[in-house]
C-alpha cells in the first residue's frame, strides 16, 4: 500500500515531470500542444464531422470533402468512439488536444508507475515509468491516434497480471472496457503488434498452461475485438482497398553496423549529416546507461529461481523483441520482403518491448544499491565501458560534430556507479545516499535530448509534433475561406502535409489532394495516368498540379486553385481573387460545381443547389434542371458501393459508376424527381445484432459453472 | 519505506530542477549550452542514380558520384569514402566528367568563395570560374548543384552575379 503522504510526492513527481514537457505552453503565447500534421489536417477535421453525425445514431460517418469521398469509421486516423474524441465535445481542437496530451502524460505517468511497482519499490517504480514515457518511440507520437497506447497496454497488462492471480468479476468488467477502449482509440497498427506481447505475457503468468484463468482471460479480450468489430471490419475494406498496403514506406538509412550501434546511444539527428526520415532521426535512441543497465541487469538478475517469472517475463516480451526489432530494422533489405510487415513501422513495436526491457534496469538499480553485490564487477564493468565510450567518441568521426552531453552523461552514470561500490565498501551511509540521487539524475540526463530535441525547446513555439500556435488548427490562409463558396472545390499545388485540401472540410468546402492511411488506390492511378496529380509523399499522398487544363478541372469539380506566390497562374480561364501569407487563390470562370449533368459530347450543366448534412448528399429542385433523359447526373464523389439515393417519397433509385469510379445517375432514373437524396450508408445493425449475440453466447460460456468466478 | 520516500523526494527535487532550468532556458533568461543539441539539416538528394556504374548524390553542396557496390559512407570518414572511390565535387556536370575521364583524384570540393548566395569554384587549372547556388539559399531561377556564370576570373563571374539579380 502506498501511504498517502507517499501518493502527494508522487502526484506532486509526476505533475513537475508533465509540467516540464509542456513549459512551452506557459511561455509562449498562444501556442497550444497539437500535430499541424496528423492533428490538424485528419483528427481536428474529420471529428468535426463526426460530431455533426453522431447524434443522428447513424454510424455511417463519411467526409464527402476530402479527396472525393472518405469514409471515416474504418479511418486509421481519426477514431469516432476514442474516449480522448469527447474532448472536442466541449473545447476548441487546439484547446482540446493540449487537455488531452497532459492529462494523458500524467495518466501514463500513474499506470507504469502501477505496472513497475508490481514488481519493485516505489522509488524505482517512478524512475522506471519515467523512462518508459519518454520511450523515444512513444514519445515521438503524443497524436491522437497513438497518444493512448502505453495508457491502454500497461492498464491491460496490469489488470492481467491481477487476474491471472485471483480472478474477480470487477477486475474482469475492467479488462473489458481497458481493451474496448483500447482499440476503438488506439491506432488499429498498434493494436495489432500488441497482441503478441499480451498472450505472451499472459501464458508466462499461467506458467503456459491453457487453465481456468487463460480461458476467461483469452475470452474477454476476444469479446472486446467482437464488439468493435464494425469499426475494424470497416478499416480492412478500406485498407484493402488503399495504396499503402503494397508501399515499401520505412526505410532505414543507417549504413553499417557502426551506424546501427551509434544510432542506439547518440540520437542520429545529432550525426547523420541530413534529415532521415523525421522520426528515424531520435527514435532508436536509447542511450548508453540505459542499453548497458538492462544488459547488467539481465545478465546479474537476481534471486533467479524465485523470480523466474518475472526475468522470463523481461526476456521474452521485453530484451528479445527489443533486440529483434531493432536488428530488423536495421535490416530493411529483409524487412521489404515481408508481406505487410514491409508496409508499417515495425519500431512500433517497441512501444510494447520496452516496459518489459525496463524491468531489467529496474533490477540493476537494485544491483547497485545491494550491500550484497559483487562490486568489483560492477566497478570494472563500468570502469572498461566509461573508457570504450571515451574511445568511442574521441575516434568516430561521425561524432566530430556531436554535443558532449552523452560523454559527460556516461561519465557522470558510471563514476557515480563506482563511488557507489566504494562508498558501500567504506560503510559510508550518508555519502551513498547522496551518490544514489546522482545515480536516479543520470538517468534523467539521459532523457533530456529525446524531450529537448522532440517538444523544440530551441525552436520558439513549434517542433515536431509537439507545438503550434493556435492558427495553425486552421486552414491557412484564412482570408480564402471568406472568398470560396461553400460546396464548391479547391485544390491546392502545395505539399500536402501543409493540408490544404484537408482542412477546407471544416467550412464545408470540398478540397482533392490526397493525403491518408485509406486512400482510394484506384482514384490516385486514374489522376497519376492523366497526368493530373504530383505524388509528393510516401506513404502515398498527391496534390493537383498544372497544366491546368479547364476541361479536366470542370468535369472533377474544380472551381478554386491555390498556388505558391512565386508560382502564379497565368491562364484566361482562371481568375485572380486574392493573395494572403505566400498563396494566390484563382478561381476558374467557368465556376464548375462538384456536381452536374454531363453529355454524352461532354457538355456539362452545373447543380448548385444542394447541400450536406451528416453522411447525405441532399439535391434539391431537380426538376427545375429539366432533367435531360439522355445525360447523366455526375456526382464527383469515389462510388464506395455503399451508397443508396432516394427521393423525397422514399423511392431508391439506381447508384451507377461513370468511366471514374465517381457516383453517376442516368438521367432517365431522374424523370419527375424534384429532390435526390444520396446517402452513404453501411447497413450496422445487423452487425451489432449478431455482436450482441455472440458476447451473449461467449460470455455464458465464459461465465457458466464450470469458469464460476 | 523511509528510503523509499526520500528517494522520491529526491526524484522530485531533480524534476523541479529540471523543470525550473527549462523555463530559464526556454524563456531566454539564461541559455544553457548543454541543452542545445545538434539537429540534422538538409536532404540527401539522389540527383543521378547508375551513371555509368554510379549514383550521383547531393548532400548540401557537395555532389557525391557513388560507384555501385560500397555504401555511402558518413561524409566526415574520408578515409572510407576515398577507399570506396566516392568522387566529391561540386556539381553533377563535374562528377560526370570525372566518371567519363577516369580521373583517380577524388575530392575536388574546394570552395574559393561565397558571394550572394552562391559558392564560387574553379577548376582543375585555374582556368575558368564559375558558381553553384548554396543550398541554404532558395531561388527558384537556379537549380542545386548546377555550374553557373562561367567566367574566366571572380571579378567576372561576380559581376554576373549582380546582374542576376
Amino acid at each position: 500500500m502506498i501511504k498517502v503522504s507517499e501518493k502527494y510526492l508522487l502526484f506532486f513527481t509526476f505533475t513537475s515531470i508533465v509540467a516540464a514537457i509542456f513549459v512551452k505552453l506557459i511561455i509562449y503565447d498562444n501556442c497550444f500542444s497539437f500535430d499541424i500534421h496528423d492533428d490538424s489536417n485528419h483528427a481536428f477535421v474529420n471529428l468535426k464531422i463526426i460530431r455533426e453525425t453522431l447524434f443522428q445514431f447513424n454510424f455511417s460517418f463519411f467526409n464527402y470533402f476530402n479527396n472525393f469521398g472518405q469514409p471515416l469509421l474504418g479511418d486509421g486516423l481519426t477514431y469516432p468512439f476514442a474516449i480522448q474524441s469527447i474532448t472536442y465535445y466541449f473545447f476548441e481542437d487546439h484547446v482540446a488536444m493540449t487537455i488531452n496530451r497532459i492529462v494523458i502524460s500524467f495518466l501514463s505517468l500513474i499506470v507504469g508507475f502501477i505496472f513497475f511497482n508490481l514488481f519493485f519499490k516505489n522509488y524505482i517504480a517512478v524512475i522506471l515509468s519515467t523512462l518508459l514515457l519518454f520511450n523515444p518511440i512513444a514519445f515521438w507520437y503524443p497524436v491522437h491516434h497513438y497518444q493512448l497506447t502505453s495508457f491502454f497496454y500497461l492498464s491491460g497488462l496490469i489488470l492481467v497480471f491481477k487476474l491471472c492471480k485471483k480472478l474477480d468479476l470487477k477486475l474482469l468488467v475492467l479488462l473489458f472496457l481497458v481493451l474496448v477502449f483500447f482499440i476503438l482509440s488506439v491506432s488499429i497498427n498498434n493494436v495489432v503488434f500488441s497482441i503478441p506481447f499480451f498472450i505472451l505475457f499472459l501464458l508466462l503468468q499461467t506458467n503456459f498452461t491453457i487453465n481456468k484463468n487463460f480461458i476467461i482471460i483469452s475470452s474477454i479480450a476476444i469479446l472486446s475485438v467482437i464488439i468493435t468489430l464494425n469499426q475494424n471490419i470497416d478499416f480492412i475494406i478500406n485498407i484493402s482497398r488503399a495504396a499503402r498496403t503494397n508501399e515499401f514506406v520505412y526505410f532505414s538509412d543507417l549504413m553499417n553496423l557502426r551506424e546501427f550501434f551509434l544510432s542506439l546511444i547518440v540520437p542520429p539527428t545529432e550525426w547523420i549529416p541530413y534529415i532521415y526520415g523525421a522520426h528515424n532521426q531520435m527514435t532508436t535512441y536509447y542511450s548508453l546507461p540505459i542499453i548497458i543497465s538492462i544488459f547488467y541487469g539481465f545478465f546479474n538478475f537476481q534471486n533467479k529461481k524465485e523470480n523466474y517469472k518475472i526475468f522470463y517475463t523481461a526476456l521474452l516480451c521485453g530484451l528479445l523483441p527489443q533486440i529483434f526489432i531493432l536488428v530488423l530494422n536495421y535490416f530493411h533489405q529483409i524487412r521489404m520482403h515481408i508481406p505487410l510487415i514491409k508496409a508499417v513501422d515495425i519500431k512500433r513495436f517497441l512501444y510494447f518491448s520496452y516496459p518489459f526491457a525496463l524491468i531489467f534496469l529496474g533490477s540493476f538499480i537494485q544491483i547497485v544499491l545491494n550491500k550484497k553485490s559483487k562490486l568489483i564487477t560492477l566497478i570494472l564493468v563500468f570502469t572498461i565501458s566509461l573508457i570504450f565510450f571515451f574511445f568511442i567518441y574521441s575516434s568516430f568521426e561521425e561524432l566530430e560534430d556531436s554535443s558532449y552531453f552523452y560523454l559527460y552523461n556516461y561519465g557522470i552514470f558510471s563514476l557515480v556507479i563506482i563511488l557507489i561500490g566504494i562508498s558501500q565498501k567504506l560503510k559510508l551511509q550518508k555519502t551513498k545516499h547522496l551518490l544514489t540521487s546522482i545515480f536516479i539524475f543520470s538517468y534523467f540526463l539521459t532523457i533530456l535530448p529525446t524531450m529537448v530535441i522532440i517538444t523544440g525547446i530551441n525552436k520558439s513555439c513549434s517542433g515536431t509534433q509537439y507545438f503550434a500556435n493556435k492558427h495553425e488548427a486552421k486552414f491557412i490562409p484564412y482570408s480564402f475561406i471568406n472568398l470560396i463558396e461553400p460546396y464548391s472545390r479547391t485544390i491546392a499545388e502545395v505539399h500536402t502535409h501543409k493540408g490544404h485540401g484537408l482542412r477546407l472540410g471544416k467550412h464545408k468546402i470540398f478540397g482533392g489532394d490526397a493525403r491518408g492511411i485509406i486512400l482510394d488506390k484506384e482514384l490516385g492511378k486514374y489522376f497519376e495516368s492523366n497526368n493530373l496529380v504530383h505524388v509528393d509523399q510516401i506513404p502515398y499522398g498527391y496534390y493537383f498540379k498544372r497544366p491546368w487544363k479547364i476541361n479536366e478541372l470542370n468535369s472533377l469539380g474544380i472551381r478554386y486553385i491555390i498556388v505558391h506566390k512565386t508560382n502564379p497562374i497565368n491562364n484566361s480561364h482562371l481568375k485572380f481573387l486574392s493573395k494572403d501569407s505566400g498563396y494566390l487563390l484563382y478561381e476558374n470562370t467557368f465556376k464548375p460545381s462538384p456536381i452536374y449533368f454531363s453529355s454524352f459530347d461532354n457538355k456539362k450543366k452545373f447543380i448548385y443547389d444542394f447541400y450536406i448534412k451528416g453522411n447525405q448528399i441532399i439535391i434539391n429542385n431537380l426538376n427545375k434542371n429539366n432533367v435531360p433523359i439522355n445525360q447523366n447526373l455526375i456526382i464527383t464523389i469515389r462510388n464506395r458501393n455503399d451508397f443508396i439515393a432516394y427521393d423525397n417519397t422514399g423511392k431508391k433509385i439506381l447508384v451507377n459508376s461513370d468511366n471514374r469510379g465517381f457516383i453517376s445517375f442516368k438521367g432517365s432514373d431522374l424523370v419527375g424527381i424534384n429532390n435526390l437524396n444520396i446517402k452513404y450508408s453501411k447497413n450496422y445493425t445487423l452487425y451489432f445484432i449478431a455482436e450482441i449475440i455472440v458476447c451473449l453466447l461467449f460470455s455464458l460460456f465464459i461465465f457458466r459453472k464450470k469458469y464460476k468466478i | 519505506m523511509e528510503t523509499n520516500n526520500s528517494y522520491i523526494k529526491h526524484i522530485l527535487f531533480i524534476w523541479l530542477l529540471i523543470l525550473a532550468v527549462l523555463i530559464i532556458h526556454t524563456k531566454g533568461i539564461y541559455k544553457f549550452k548543454f541543452l542545445e543539441f545538434n539537429e540534422a539539416s538538409g536532404h540527401l538528394q539522389p540527383l543521378e542514380m547508375s551513371y555509368k556504374e554510379h549514383n550521383i548524390l547531393g548532400l548540401k553542396n557537395i555532389v557525391y558520384a557513388v560507384p555501385f557496390g560500397p555504401p555511402f559512407y558518413h561524409p566526415n570518414r574520408k578515409d572510407k569514402l576515398d577507399d570506396s572511390k566516392t568522387i566529391r565535387t561540386y556539381s553533377i556536370s563535374h562528377a560526370k566528367y570525372l566518371i567519363d575521364n577516369k580521373i583517380k583524384k577524388l575530392d575536388h570540393f574546394n570552395i574559393i568563395d561565397h558571394y550572394k548566395g552562391f559558392n564560387i569554384f574553379t577548376n582543375e587549372n585555374g582556368s575558368k570560374y564559375f558558381a553553384t547556388l548554396d543550398y541554404n539559399i532558395s531561388n527558384l531561377k537556379f537549380e542545386y548543384f548546377k555550374e553557373y556564370f562561367p567566367s574566366l576570373n571572380i571579378q567576372e563571374l561576380k559581376k554576373k552575379i549582380d546582374k542576376s539579380f
